[in-house]
């Protein structure tokens, strides 16, 4: 084949499998809505990926969040010299932690354990049957498999969002404390005039879209595998690249639209 | 009663024609056998008519319903519950044996109460020998309660029409004589059932009809003591 051959077939695979990741994404929506009719046989599986993706990410999400504040805390402290009365301090660490941080450091924490996790199960229940055996008992794998892990996604992300800001102020406010002599009272009023409800708002927001991000993303990669155990690493990183990428994208747009406000 | 067939057929799997414009009538209430040499499409042609794959071109008609229209209500109101023995079970991998059960009841039965549905599961289990598995996940299983189970779990929702895939691979003899025992009652019961099989070896006595498969076609369809491989 020549080289307009190739470029051809191609763009022409390209375009088909971006078609068919939107369709997927459409059914994944279309089945969140009537997830509710599901939830007798789904139930068990929305619980463990809730309790795999959220609970048992608490103790990484915490000394993430504890690390970045001190960081942060510490490098400003660098800059601004007077610390306590530095309001502009107070401000790149609400606009730093709360709206960009607080979300992208669980984002990509859950991409290492649970995004890997949900291609290489989904995968590997692909090539073992089990998905066709859910399909022969009537069964749709999109709201059995890949709606509970959507769902459980954005219920362990929002809330690891949350507890990350938490543990990064405290940590920032602990650090000012011991080792720069900023009274913690002082440092919590400062802190708290800087934030607004916008900032959680738009945290919130993030959070969600990432959610929804990975957790298709790496459904979908899951599910792609045909028939090789060698497709599983293979398609596990594809996975991991997409999930990154995307979430760089939606950090991007919505900061972009964020600014506006 | 009712009429089984595949319309028109045709397959493609990664842009190969696996099933090339099948059509046969599946005899109500009696045993098939497909067989055929690998890649023949027999694997393909069992898991469209159960369903699993969906044909580019044709239909599974029901009673002439096309009972796989996307909609799972249409079987449903035409009361046509497929059931499928995979060769490894399928048991899903992460559910424990019960779980597994559990999960085809739950999906089939919604009106059953909770107790019934565990009654049923350990009656199951006992009556195939297997009450000390029920807590088990499937990766501590050896393969024979592996298909036991897969077995178990497609006979428990009553189904009309049993497909089964080499059911009897890799187990051992007393497995094979229990299985092929429960296969006959289930064929005195005029239970429809749909075996792939490598060889007759074990279904010369049990299989009513042969259907031989080569390069994604029929190419015989034959009572069995007819069919020249039988003898």
């Amino acid at each position: 084949m020549d080289i307009t051959g190739k470029i051809g077939t191609k763009t022409v695979t390209v375009i088909g499998n971006i078609t068919y990741f939107w369709q997927f994404c459409i059914e994944v929506m279309a089945n969140i809505f009537t997830f509710a009719k599901n939830i007798r046989i789904a139930s068990l599986v929305l619980m463990r990926q809730i309790l795999f993706t959220g609970f048992d990410a608490l103790a990484l999400v915490s000394f993430g969040g504890f690390i970045i504040g001190s960081v942060i805390i510490l490098q400003g402290s660098a800059i601004f010299p007077n610390l306590a009365n530095s309001q502009l301090m107070f401000t790149i660490l609400v606009s730093v932690v709360t709206r960009e941080l607080a979300n992208f450091i669980p984002a990509l924490i859950l991409i290492a354990r649970s995004g890997t996790a949900m291609t290489t199960e989904l995968g590997n229940m692909v090539i073992n049957n089990e998905v066709d055996a859910l399909v022969s008992m009537n069964i749709s794998p999109i709201s059995y498999l890949v709606v509970p892990r959507t769902i459980a996604m954005v219920f362990s992300l929002v809330p690891l969002g949350i507890y990350f800001n938490i543990i990064s102020l405290f940590a920032a406010g602990i650090v000012s404390q011991f080792l720069l002599n900023v009274n913690l009272a002082d440092f919590s009023i400062k802190l708290f005039s800087q934030l607004t409800f916008l900032d959680v708002f738009i945290s919130v927001m993030k959070s969600v879209s990432f959610a929804f991000a990975i957790a298709i993303i790496s459904c979908y990669h899951g599910l792609k595998i045909d028939f090789a155990r060698t497709e599983v690493p293979q398609r596990t990183s594809k996975a991991v690249v997409h999930s990154i990428s995307a979430v760089i994208f939606l950090e991007i747009l919505i900061t972009i639209v964020s600014l506006q406000y | 009663m009712g009429k089984l067939e595949a319309k028109n057929i045709t397959l493609r799997s990664s842009e190969k024609i696996v099933l090339d414009d099948v059509s046969v009538e599946i005899p109500w209430g009696e045993l098939t056998l497909v067989m055929g040499p690998p890649d023949s499409g027999k694997q393909f042609f069992i898991k469209t008519m159960a369903g699993i794959l969906i044909p580019s071109k044709g239909q599974i008609l029901y009673n002439g319903i096309n009972i796989y229209d996307g909609n799972i209500a249409t079987q449903k109101k035409h009361d046509f519950r497929c059931s499928f023995v995979f060769q490894n079970g399928g048991l899903l991998a992460n559910l424990t044996i019960y779980e597994n059960l559990r999960l085809a009841l739950d999906n089939f039965f919604h009106k059953m109460k909770d107790d019934e549905k565990v009654e049923l599961i350990q009656n199951y289990l006992s009556r195939y020998n297997l009450p000390g598995i029920i807590n088990k996940r499937p990766s501590e299983l050896s393969v024979d309660n592996l298909k036991t189970v897969g077995f178990i779990r497609a006979l428990m929702i009553d189904p009309v029409l049993l497909i089964m895939n080499e059911p009897f691979s890799d187990c051992e003899l007393n497995t094979v004589d229990m299985l092929l025992e429960e296969i006959g009652k289930l064929k005195h019961r005029k239970l429809t059932m749909l075996v792939v099989n490598q060889t007759t070896a074990n279904f010369e006595k049990i299989a009513d009809w042969v259907i031989f498969m080569e390069h994604g076609k029929i190419v015989n369809k034959s009572k069995s003591d007819q069919q020249g491989m039988m003898e």
